[in-house]
């Protein structure tokens, strides 16, 4: 049976009632996966799974940047094997947004054609760019009832402005580094 | 709660269930995310391929047969034009592609003046074009994707879960939720407005909205427009038709059985 009611009663409702109940935005985080899960699902005939780092040379690492961000440092894949034939891989890595910091992996067969992506975790505010009267007003306007705590999981937010423009940038680097990293078609 | 999330429709797709499997629900998950990159596959504006582009291809007197989910977004999108009294309006791609948020189709046949829930005519999944139209399904596509996604997890067996599309989203089974606006005027404050089950929540804030509904608006223009709908398709589309028409769109809304939430750019606040 559909329902669905306001939170606030329609002769107090304002602007200013509405920010007194606010929570801070950064209290928002969620775990979707782990990089091993993706690794199963993408390659579900796969008889064994072998974390592969790879450290980037420096001109590769600046391609793999996001413009204007940190050259990545080691890179987390996970080869997918049946047998001592290598099925594929799964590459982690994390983009920041204006507001949110996404990890996420790409799963790209021995081809380099991705598979899949899927995004591993999702949190709202990163480094200093958490807002210090946002994090003092956690507190403001809840009931012992409902109580909310940093880093739990706000999981429906409407009107969210986060956009996957930077997930999509970084899996075209990555499909993009996979290619000239062809994988060998026997395992070591 | 079992939760996993996708890159779709540019934005962050969650799909979550209580009480299934491990198993069931990547299996059930697997065909929701299926569902909606076909939705966007179909009704994008940016491939060339899509059902969107076809039709904005054809001229007057051709008839397309399109997918059927592409049949039921535009069936959906000229009844809530007609609702509205042309407030919902699908044709507006070649305004966006004017303002730069879309880019011009190189193969697109000029649109004319016709409002596009004339100039289209379906029978059954077949479009039949009196006019040229350039359509624009941002206002509406997201939202069915979001009920699709929800029809494949129920079809898959799970019975109580959700599904977020960037704030468009919907819950099912028997979970009560808390649904949060972000602040249009401090994107850093979450605002908890209302508590959902088995029905659906959308919102538009301003951006690129604010800018298409300020012209013309009568008093302090919307920041914020959030619907409580029983679909989150029809969420969607009043989200737009309340963004244009204020309280004026209350009756709509009734029939519905929809509730909005208004937040304008003084602090004032209207809900119905």
């Amino acid at each position: 049976m559909t329902s669905h009611r306001w939170l606030l009663s329609p002769s107090l409702s304002g602007a200013a009632l509405l920010a007194a109940a606010a929570v801070p935005a950064s209290v928002c985080a969620a775990t979707y996966a782990t990089a091993d899960e993706v690794a199963h699902r993408a390659f579900k005939s796969a008889t064994a799974f072998a974390e592969v780092l790879v450290t980037p040379a420096p001109d590769e690492a600046a391609a793999l940047a996001v413009p204007g961000g940190a050259p990545h440092g080691v890179l987390r894949t996970i080869e997918a094997r049946q047998g001592d034939a290598v099925l594929g891989r799964v590459v982690v890595d994390s983009v920041v947004g204006k507001f949110e910091q996404i990890d996420y992996a790409v799963a790209l067969d021995a081809a380099g054609k991705v598979l899949a992506v899927e995004i591993l975790t999702y949190r709202e505010g990163h480094g200093g760019e958490v807002r210090m009267a946002s994090w003092r007003n956690q507190f403001v306007g809840k009931s012992a009832g409902d109580p909310i705590r940093v880093g739990s999981d706000i999981a429906n937010i409407s009107g969210a402005t986060l956009s996957c423009t930077h997930v999509t940038d970084g899996v075209h680097r990555i499909v993009a580094w996979a290619a000239r990293h062809a994988l060998a078609a026997k395992a070591a | 709660m079992r939760q996993r999330a996708r890159p779709l429709l540019g934005t962050l797709v969650e799909v979550r269930a209580q009480g299934a499997s491990a198993t069931a629900f990547d299996v059930a998950a697997d065909a929701a995310f299926d569902a909606i990159a076909q939705v966007h596959a179909l009704m994008s504006f940016h491939d060339a391929g899509s059902d969107l582009r076809r039709i904005a291809r054809a001229r007057a007197g051709e008839r397309l047969v399109v997918h059927p989910h592409t049949a039921a977004v535009l069936r959906s999108a000229q009844r809530w034009a007609r609702a509205s009294g042309g407030a919902f309006d699908a044709g507006c791609a070649p305004r966006a592609v004017e303002e730069g948020w879309l880019p011009a189709p190189a193969d697109g046949t000029p649109p004319g003046p016709l409002p596009f829930e004339d100039a289209l005519e379906l029978e059954g999944h077949a479009v039949q074009v009196h006019a040229p139209v350039w359509l624009d399904f941002g206002g509406i596509a997201k939202g069915y994707a979001v009920d699709l996604a929800v029809a494949k997890l129920r079809r898959a067996g799970v019975r109580t879960g959700a599904v977020n599309a960037g704030g468009d989203l919907r819950v099912f089974g028997t979970l009560e939720e808390t649904v949060h606006v972000r602040s249009p005027f401090d994107a850093a404050q979450l605002w908890p407005v209302a508590a959902l089950k088995d029905s659906a929540c959308a919102t538009s804030a301003s951006g690129a909205v604010a800018r298409r509904g300020a012209d013309g608006a009568d008093g302090p223009a919307p920041r914020s427009v959030t619907v409580l709908a029983p679909t989150a398709c029809a969420a969607d589309a009043l989200t737009k038709i309340v963004w244009q028409q204020g309280e004026l769109a209350s009756e709509l809304l009734r029939k519905a059985r929809a509730r909005a939430l208004v937040v304008r750019a003084d602090g004032s606040v209207w809900q119905s």
